[in-house]
């Protein structure tokens, strides 16, 4: 028997995406969803864009119970999942929709470790990246040579590999670096573009989606705090976490496509897609990252072969399954939009 | 009494000082560094691999390493105005406080950035390009602030010698 | 005890302790470490306390702050900066206030590339604030103007604070750089009114130089060729996205200690004292910089911003009367905790009640961009004062708050008249697509 609670159970959410972001528009309606199913009795305070823990530091801030619940990128802590790295990698994701699903079933098949420390609540990750300069085009695999390209994680590491320089940062800091001249891009998804502005500064696009990796975001909760919480709010936690997946992964898949149509309303853009020839040579500049991570990671005791096959078949099978683009777009602008500011 | 103390006050003043220069030489380095990068970049279109992260962290060398000598030569800001018009005994009785105050921060932040540096070590945790550890960084923050701390405690003993004189 | 109140405690102890003289960076710290102990919970507190100091002092958009110090500390003791003011004294200093006019246009035009309010304040700070009490100007002037001036950057684009508000509604950053522009030379000119005033009713305050030919100007002039071309290598680099403002102070700073040592005026001893200054300086910044993070996570904890925010959205009052309370909050909330922090929690909430009462949403840009400069100089969180109290060392804190005001009550003059004539902010921005 659930003892009814005495006092509303008050939690904060730290995210890194900025307030107006879909992303952020979905955490605050899974707030007001938690709090409604839970007549009440859980009230989430959402602090958007960093303001309560840094991008970087949004995981361990979870770990400490600086915020309850957090959402941010993976790969802004190298090397603190290296089991789930490998998600990361170019599997030929062809969205957003796919990767998130495959990300989670990832997590529910292999149970990593390295998450002891926290509850998970479930994961979302982007469509493949591809590469925006500010003002040098990127035709050919020559003239990735001396750019200096924001890119984190495996992103990053491919970027190394086919000639460029990575530079770390976090996507909010991305538009000032380019703006200043800092750096001469990024290695991104598209969805930069219109999630952050990017579209302004940013003037060309390459399209490499063979070389594509994706970014694992997670979205976890403080582990005193999830014991504590009664067994019928942790099934309502579970019931909404199962809906956000399909909502995040809907949003990325979104924002794949109206990134695109928003960065060709600006004048003078331009994208570029590689002819095949000039893929391959992207493919077989790119393929020592997927290597050395395999051994590696091999070598640390993983077994690779396994989770780089599952994950193969598991984009296989949620390709078959995806919702078109066109789907994903019609669903955001009836659910999501409304609720984004305008 | 006095003497011992003096002694000490020297001692923890010359480690201030050799600290500083080594905040001084994480200076020079980072100097060195990004003119070096600048001219890669801009001549030979070949950035130095992991410049800015390396900078990044020499900031960290820069600051911490210079906090305790910052202190002896009185370079933190504080607000005067009130505390000045007070007669003497007064004004050393709200040192001390102001002392044990900095002593309980300085010596809170040695042992959580140690902590920290260690759930790092732990976890692994490397910069996104270089694949650089942080917590030998963190690490030296924690060192920094025991300085600090010395610094900060022959000033308390001082401050109380002067609140208690008759 | 709900947290707002135990925010409006913190608050209040935190002024408390620092009028106590306990340093400011210091109580910040420590005042924030208690507040969200007690919030939270105190292992979250403890954590908090040493990741936000680590994550501030290993930032490396913060590392230009030493580089442009370093780069005037090293003009300083090679004498560069000296020359530089001589110049400008012939040039300049039959005029009232000549100096001082002269160092608020260069403050501007740094302030406008380097787009850090603080590490502009510490740059023209460590060249201009010697020289201009070698000309016997007067304290709170000097230190008044430069703790201005430094300000302009946030409204003279790039600036972080219109990227920020940008992405956080949706408006276009490009727009919002462009409205910035108008705005940003009405301030300069507020200023330098404020200063040419001040020198009119007590000409004591700065000291006229001795009438001079142009002959003299001439000569002057080539005294300071050397120190304008690293401005203007500094300051167009920055302008062309030639470097990132680190790398610009480390090609000035480089460039400065090439002059020094060609010219044969930089020592070893001068070498080592522009060393120890820069580090003096840094640290000093750096920490207040730090113990404000700590405080600004504790007040955001607190939900102050938020209820705030909240509180303005539900008043039945006429927009206009909206419209002064809601710059009234912002200008009290920068007194306590940096602006960006203060921003990303509020606009959100503030936003669509501004939009609902149909102002522009880029002049209302503008308007936070301008009230956040007041709260870079406001007491008792005001970064830019205590780094100019930093290296004007000899000037007490509350001379330098005297010498501000005059120019706070130009930022308010200012935004009195963008409110009363918004197309200052809005006439540019709709001549561009985006
Ligand atoms: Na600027
Ligand atoms: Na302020």
């Amino acid at each position: 028997g659930e003892e009814e609670p005495t006092e509303v159970i008050e939690l904060t959410y730290s995210n890194f995406f900025p307030p107006s972001h879909l992303h952020s528009v979905l955490v605050d309606q899974f707030c007001q969803e938690i709090e409604e199913r839970t007549d009440g009795w859980v009230k989430i305070t959402h602090y958007p864009g960093g303001s309560l823990t840094p991008a970087a530091g949004v995981y361990d801030g979870v770990v400490e119970g600086i915020s309850d619940i957090g959402m941010s990128v993976l790969a802004y802590n190298m090397g603190r999942f290296p089991t789930t790295e490998l998600v990361d990698l170019p599997h030929g994701y062809p969205s957003g929709w796919v990767a998130s699903k495959v990300a989670n079933d990832y997590y529910e098949k292999f149970k990593p470790d390295e998450f002891n420390d926290v509850h998970v609540l479930y994961f979302h990750a982007h469509g493949p990246g591809c590469i925006l300069t500010v003002d040098k085009p990127v035709r050919t695999l020559e003239d990735m040579q001396g750019l200096v390209l924001r890119s984190t994680g495996v992103g990053a590491k491919i970027a190394e590999a086919l000639g460029a320089t990575g530079y770390a940062a976090s996507q909010g800091e991305a538009y000032e670096l380019m703006s200043k001249g800092v750096i001469d891009g990024s290695v991104t998804p598209p969805e930069v573009l219109k999630g952050w502005n990017q579209a302004e500064i940013v003037k060309y696009l390459t399209t490499c989606y063979d070389v594509g990796y994706t970014a694992d975001m997670f979205v976890v909760m403080n582990k005193a705090k999830w014991e504590s919480l009664p067994d019928k709010y942790k099934k309502v936690f579970n019931e909404v976490c199962e809906e956000w997946i399909e909502k995040h992964a809907k949003v990325w898949s979104y924002y794949d496509k109206i990134a695109l149509d928003y960065f060709m309303t600006f004048p003078g853009r331009e994208v570029i897609s590689l002819s095949q020839n000039e893929m391959a040579r992207w493919v077989a500049a790119a393929a020592s990252v997927k290597n050395t991570y395999m051994s590696e990671k091999g070598a640390m005791g993983l077994d690779v072969e396994d989770m780089e096959e599952y994950l193969n078949d598991r984009v296989d099978y949620w390709s078959d399954r995806a919702p078109t683009a066109e789907e994903c777009v019609e669903w955001v602008e009836a659910e999501v939009l409304p609720d984004a500011p305008q | 009494m006095r003497d011992i103390l003096d002694r000490l006050e020297r001692f923890t003043n010359l480690i201030s000082k050799w600290l500083n220069w080594v905040a001084g030489i994480g200076l020079v380095g980072m100097l060195a560094l990004i003119v070096a990068d600048v001219i890669g970049i801009k001549l030979f279109k070949n950035p130095i691999p992991g410049a800015i992260e390396t900078v990044a962290f020499l900031g960290v060398v820069i600051t911490a390493f210079a906090i305790a000598y910052t202190h002896v030569v009185r370079g933190h800001i504080q607000v005067e105005f009130f505390v000045m018009r007070l007669p003497e005994r007064i004004k050393a009785i709200i040192a001390s406080f102001v002392f044990l105050l900095g002593i309980i921060l300085f010596a809170v932040l040695a042992w959580r950035s140690y902590e920290y540096g260690m759930v790092l070590q732990r976890t692994g945790e490397v910069s996104m390009t270089q694949g650089i550890p942080f917590y030998p960084f963190v690490h030296a923050v924690a060192f920094s602030c025991i300085p600090v701390c010395l610094v900060l405690l022959v000033e308390l003993i001082k401050s109380v010698l002067k609140a208690v004189k008759r | 005890m709900s947290s707002v109140t135990v925010g409006i405690i913190g608050i209040v102890i935190l002024i408390v302790i620092f009028l106590l003289g306990m340093p400011v960076g210091f109580s910040m710290a420590l005042v924030g470490l208690a507040g969200f102990c007690y919030l939270v919970s105190p292992q979250a507190g403890l954590s908090m306390l040493a990741r936000d100091i680590f994550a501030t002092l290993s930032s490396y958009s913060l590392t230009v702050i030493p580089m442009f110090i370093f780069m005037g500390a090293i003009a300083y003791a090679s004498g560069m900066s000296r020359r530089l003011y001589d110049a400008g004294y012939v040039i300049f200093g039959q005029r009232r206030g000549g100096l001082a006019i002269a160092t608020i246009a260069a403050c501007a035009g740094f302030a406008a590339m380097c787009g850090s309010t603080n590490a502009t304040a510490a740059a023209m700070g460590r060249v201009a604030l010697p020289e201009m009490k070698r000309y016997k100007y007067d304290d709170s002037l000097a230190t008044g103007c430069v703790a201005a001036a430094g300000s302009l950057g946030i409204m003279i684009p790039p600036s972080t604070i219109f990227i920020v508000y940008g992405i956080l509604t949706e408006q276009s950053i490009g727009k919002l750089f462009i409205a910035g522009v108008l705005p940003g030379l009405l301030l300069a000119t507020l200023f330098i009114a404020v200063v040419f005033f001040l020198c009119l009713r007590n000409p004591k305050l700065a000291p006229v130089g001795a009438p001079t030919t142009w002959k003299d100007k001439i000569a002057g002039f080539t005294g300071m060729i050397e120190m304008l071309a690293l401005f203007i290598l500094v300051i167009g680099g920055l302008f062309k996205g030639l470097f990132s403002p680190t790398q610009a102070g480390g090609v000035g700073a480089a460039g400065a200690l090439i002059i020094g040592l060609v010219r044969r005026q930089l020592t070893w001893q001068g070498f080592l004292f522009a060393i120890k200054d820069t580090l003096r300086i840094t640290c000093m910044v750096m920490v207040i910089v730090a113990g404000a993070t700590v405080f600004g996570h504790f007040i955001a904890i607190a939900k102050i911003p938020l209820v705030l925010s909240d509180w303005v959205a539900g008043l039945p009052l006429p927009s206009m009367a909206i419209m002064g309370i809601i710059i009234f909050m912002y200008l009290i909330g920068g007194c306590f905790m940096d602006a960006l922090a203060l921003i990303t929690l509020t606009v959100p909430i503030i936003y669509p009640l501004i939009m609902s009462l149909n102002y522009d949403p880029i002049w209302f840009g503008v308007i936070i961009v301008l009230i956040t400069e007041m709260g870079v100089i406001t007491p008792p969180v005001g970064v830019n004062v205590y780094v100019i109290k930093g290296i004007a060392e000899d000037v007490p804190l509350e001379t330098i708050f005297k010498g501000i005001i005059p120019f706070l009550i130009a930022m308010i003059i200012a935004a009195i008249i963008l409110i009363a004539v918004p197309q200052i902010a809005t006439i540019l921005p709709s001549f561009t697509k985006y």
